[in-house]
């Protein structure tokens, strides 16, 4: 096994890949906070998003600056190849997971 | 509306060089739209820029961004090497460090009590669930006097015409009676007051119907300890007791309240039942009084306090139009600045914020000089550390961080003298307890969090004893402090040393001087001519006793010279009421004493016109008024007073005699108005005047004679003499608070003195060891050493006599009879000080000046 992805990391980057070119601090958020419905503090996002960075899962760029911001600019994600992979690699392990799992995991009847 | 402030300048600073910029804009983003749609945005950026300061986000980039590998990495580990060598140069020099702890130890003991004291004196009154809407009103009279007190008719006005007020709680501190028991009788007091006290306040009941409680006028409260007194283990609800007026039944037992508010009763009585004496007077009158007359407002949530004010004074305004003598404005006073609070008069013992800044002073002027030993030593001791600072410097260490070690230093002695220091505390709690007035109703135990808060008076006193030194240090030149040779900068330092030194003992010697007067003042108290006789008086309490019976009984006993009555011990505080001549309507205030006719001969008063009391059955008819009474109302002379009437209450009594003044209370002011009644109902003491002198045989017989006629009440005599020198209590409290602080002060300094001695002599061994080599004397090496503290002191005693003079002048300038101080006393406590001065550097200097030469100087 190459490196973990923690369930965050994996949330976060899934909600990245959704968000396609406007991937930046607070559209993660937002989309995270929405889908899930929990709140998750700047601080903790922020965190992840470095550790996944140090991981070379994510690539990130300066983007021009807005006013609704107090005129800063925000940083843009992108998935990395590897970053491809390890979600590649953490799917197929739910898949194979799921497939053989002994007891009907779905919640149909 | 834009970000807090204080939140983005922390995020800022705590990034300092970090890229955040991205992060900055996500905060305000956030910020924004939470403007837009919740109410707490302000909360959550705090909350947000608290989790990015803490984030592993920030932390890499800072690191990222720092100069340095390790710069940014670990700033606690530089504070583990300043422990380390802190803990090592303390063992090293043992005896300083010693003396430093002992000193700061002391130093901060007395600021530890004071801490604890206002941390109690702040939670007055917390405990009232209303305490946010209720007010009290105030008065200011026009002689600019500050009454807590107002004129009884206020509250019913503002009851009638002020629409916002939930409710208007008038309270009457008149209620005081005794309560016949048995053994003996027991005093009570209280309030007459309105039944919404018991809502508006939170005083739970634990029998009775708080709300119900007050609503008949015969009804009265009691304290759960005063009803147990009373009724024992009886259950008290549905009893009855007797107040001043009548019989009154217990509807409600209060729980014991917690000692910590402005309110001292025991009793509660509604006010209903002597609102009648009021409607007696004229408007006039009542508006002229502020007499133990307190009202309280419940206001509802949201009040409009302006208004209310506004109200008041328009009210003031147009009250006092039409009356010629007395003008007063009044002012409200929210609950919880009452306590502490500003002094106001008749507002019963109070904690005001002039005791508190007294208190902290006094703490400071302990604490202060005990900083200043250390500071002083540490600078003096600078040079054997200035190579270490010097490496310190040309290896990097920047000017914040070789203050920050000697900060470090500095706040651990000081953490470790407060084990020493509350030790202290522990010591002197109970005896500072006992000094009080207020005692009862504090608190002074060591809780957590008051122990968090002396952590916190402990590093701040480390950052005050350490920032000199400190500063000093970090000035440093490295060239200099490695080459060891310390430049001018130096004799700045020595100058400071010297003021420090200077103070110290100015401080000191200002104690001793205070003491010296103290003493003699209270020998003057003591001896002081009271103009009565306090010799051979005993008093005995009469309880339920018949004066009559007592007087013919313990007058047939051949060693009673002379039996007299009174209402209370002489000298020994008296109640007072208001008066006018008959006739005439401006009423002053006046002590009084109920004495049977007896009494003036018994104390040998001198009555100066008149006679004395007549034994009579038919109440009250006459009095004798003191000769300041009789020039208050004008009388030319005393013959002319005989005869006239004056008002009291609701009786008019005759002037029958006119007495030479005497002292009936203690010495802060010169007799004031009085005069003896005559009620024989309130007669409480028998004063019998024995001749013989077997005083043991004579108390025996005395209460052999009272058995027989005394039911079983318990037999207590007391001298008066003994009474009135109770009276001085306050000024032993005083001396012994002084002379306490005073002892402080002087070991402070004391210890103060030995290190800078030690510290002298360590330094200038090989000096006199060469001077001795060439023929110089112990005793002129001794002076050698000491005379640059001697010079010092002679400096301090300029200082010092001066401030003596002017703290006697404020502190016993409230005591109407005082000493002159004496060229005597002053050399008195002059000698003192320097017996001390020398005494403590004797010891140290004698030893170096004895040291052989050839072991000091063998290594050269």
């Amino acid at each position: 096994m190459k490196t973990y992805l923690g369930e965050f990391e994996e949330l976060v980057l899934l909600t990245i890949a959704t968000l396609g070119d406007d991937a930046y601090g607070v559209a993660i958020k937002d989309s995270i906070e929405q889908r899930c419905e929990r709140s998750i503090s700047i601080g903790a996002l922020h965190s992840t998003i470095t550790r996944l960075e140090e991981k070379k899962f994510l690539r990130s760029w300066m983007g021009g600056a807005t006013a609704e911001r107090g005129g800063r600019s925000k940083r843009f994600y992108e998935i990395t190849k590897d970053g491809k992979e390890a979600l590649a690699t953490a799917k197929s392990l739910r898949d194979e997971l799921w497939a053989e799992s002994k007891i009907n995991l779905s919640l149909q009847k | 509306m834009r970000p807090p402030r204080l939140a983005e300048w922390l995020f800022n600073k705590y990034c300092g060089d970090a890229n955040v910029d991205d992060l900055r804009g996500d905060l305000e983003e956030v910020f924004k739209r939470n403007v837009r749609e919740k109410r707490n945005a302000k909360l959550i950026y705090w909350r947000q820029a608290l989790s990015l300061i803490v984030s592993y986000a920030v932390r890499k980039r800072k690191k990222n961004a720092s100069p340095h590998h390790y710069s940014a990495a670990n700033p606690l580990a530089m504070f583990g090497n300043y422990l380390k060598v802190a803990y090592r140069n303390l063992l090293r020099h043992k005896y300083f460090t010693i003396l430093n702890m002992a000193g700061l130890a002391i130093g901060m003991s007395i600021s530890l009590l004071f801490i604890t004291l206002f941390s109690t004196v702040f939670d007055y009154d917390e405990y009232h669930v209303n305490k946010n809407n209720i007010y009290r009103v105030i008065s200011h009279t026009s002689e600019g006097k500050d009454f807590a007190t107002v004129p009884a008719p206020l509250g019913d006005k503002l009851r009638e015409e002020y629409p916002g007020i939930k409710e208007v709680i008038h309270v009457d501190r008149k209620l005081y009676s005794e309560e016949p028991l048995p053994k003996q009788n027991l005093p009570m007091f209280g309030y007459f007051t309105d039944p919404a006290f018991l809502t508006t306040f939170t005083f739970p009941l634990v029998a009775g119907d708080p709300k119900t409680a007050l609503n008949d006028p015969r009804s009265v409260v009691l304290t759960q300890t005063l009803a147990k007194k009373i009724f024992g283990d009886v259950d008290p609800m549905g009893k009855t007791i007797n107040l001043n007026a009548g019989a009154y039944q217990v509807t409600g037992i209060m729980k014991d309240y917690a000692a910590n508010t402005h309110f001292t009763f025991q009793a509660l009585a509604p006010y209903s039942a002597i609102v009648d004496t009021f409607h007696k007077e004229s408007v006039h009158e009542a508006w002229s009084k502020l007499d133990y007359h307190y009202v309280y407002l419940l206001l509802d949530d949201g009040h409009d306090i302006a208004a209310l004010q506004k109200y008041l004074d328009r009210t003031a305004a147009e009250i006092y139009k039409d009356i010629p003598d007395f003008k007063a404005t009044f002012e409200l006073q929210a609950m919880g600045d009452i306590t502490p609070g500003p002094e106001l008069e008749q507002s019963g013992p109070q904690w005001s914020y002039m005791s508190f800044v007294i208190a902290g002073g006094l703490g400071l002027l302990i604490l202060l000089p005990a900083c200043f030993n250390y500071t002083n030593i540490s600078i003096a001791r600078a040079l054997k550390r200035s190579k270490e600072i010097g490496l310190r410097k040309t290896l990097g260490g920047m000017r914040r961080q070789i203050f920050a070690q000697f900060i470090a230093e500095t706040v651990i002695v000081t953490v470790v003298s407060l084990i020493g220091a509350c030790a202290i505390f522990f010591v002197i709690r109970g005896e500072f307890l006992s000094m009080l007035v207020h005692a009862p109703a504090l608190d002074l135990s060591l809780t957590f969090e008051r122990f968090l808060y002396f952590l916190l008076f402990a590093i701040g006193t480390g950052f005050v004893a350490g920032f000199f030194p400190a500063m000093h240090f970090a000035r440093l030149n490295p060239i200099d402090a490695i080459k060891n040779s310390a430049p001018a900068k130096v004799f700045s330092a020595m100058m400071l040393r010297k003021v420090l030194v200077v103070f110290q003992f100015t401080l000191c010697l200002t104690f001793i001087l205070g003491l010296v007067i103290f003493n003699k003042q209270y020998r003057y108290a003591m001896s002081f001519d009271l103009g009565f006789a306090d010799e051979n008086i005993l008093d005995v309490d009469l309880y339920q006793v018949n004066p009559d019976l007592v007087t013919n009984e313990f007058s047939k006993l051949s060693f009673v010279q002379n039996v007299s009555m009174s209402s209370g011990v002489m000298g020994h505080g008296v109640p007072s009421t208001w008066t006018s001549l008959e006739g005439r309507s401006d009423s002053t205030e006046v002590f009084y004493m109920h004495v049977d006719g007896n009494f003036i001969k018994n104390m040998d008063l001198k009555l100066l016109a008149g006679k004395t009391f007549e034994p009579t059955r038919n109440g009250e008819t006459s009095v004798i008024i003191n000769e300041t009474l009789m020039k208050r109302f004008n009388f030319a002379g005393p013959s002319e007073a005989i005869g006239q009437n004056v008002n009291v209450d609701t009786l008019t009594l005759s002037i029958i005699g006119v007495i030479k003044d005497f002292h009936f209370w203690q010495l802060h002011a010169p007799p004031g108005n009085f005069f003896f009644r005559s009620n024989p109902e309130k007669f409480r003491i028998a004063n019998v005047k024995i001749t013989s002198t077997d005083v043991q045989g004579s108390l025996e017989e005395l209460e052999r004679t009272w058995k027989k006629m005394s039911n079983g009440s318990l037999f207590t005599a007391k001298f008066l003499s003994d009474e009135t020198a109770a009276a001085f209590d306050s000024y032993i409290s005083l001396l012994k608070i002084f002379g306490f602080l005073g002892l402080l002060a002087i070991s402070i300094s004391c210890l103060g003195l030995l290190g800078m001695v030690v510290y002298t002599a360590e330094s200038r061994t090989r000096e006199v060891g060469i001077r001795k080599v060439m023929g110089a004397s112990r005793i002129s090496l001794a002076y050698l050493l000491t005379k640059g503290f001697l010079k010092l002191m002679l400096i301090a005693s300029l200082f010092a006599v001066p401030l003596t003079m002017l703290f006697n002048q404020m502190l016993l300038g409230q005591e109407y009879y005082r000493v002159a101080i004496t060229f005597l006393d002053i050399s008195l406590g002059l000698v003192l000080m320097f017996a001390l001065g020398i005494g403590t550097m004797a010891s140290q200097t004698w030893k170096t000046a004895s040291i052989n030469p050839a072991e000091t100087l063998k290594y050269e």
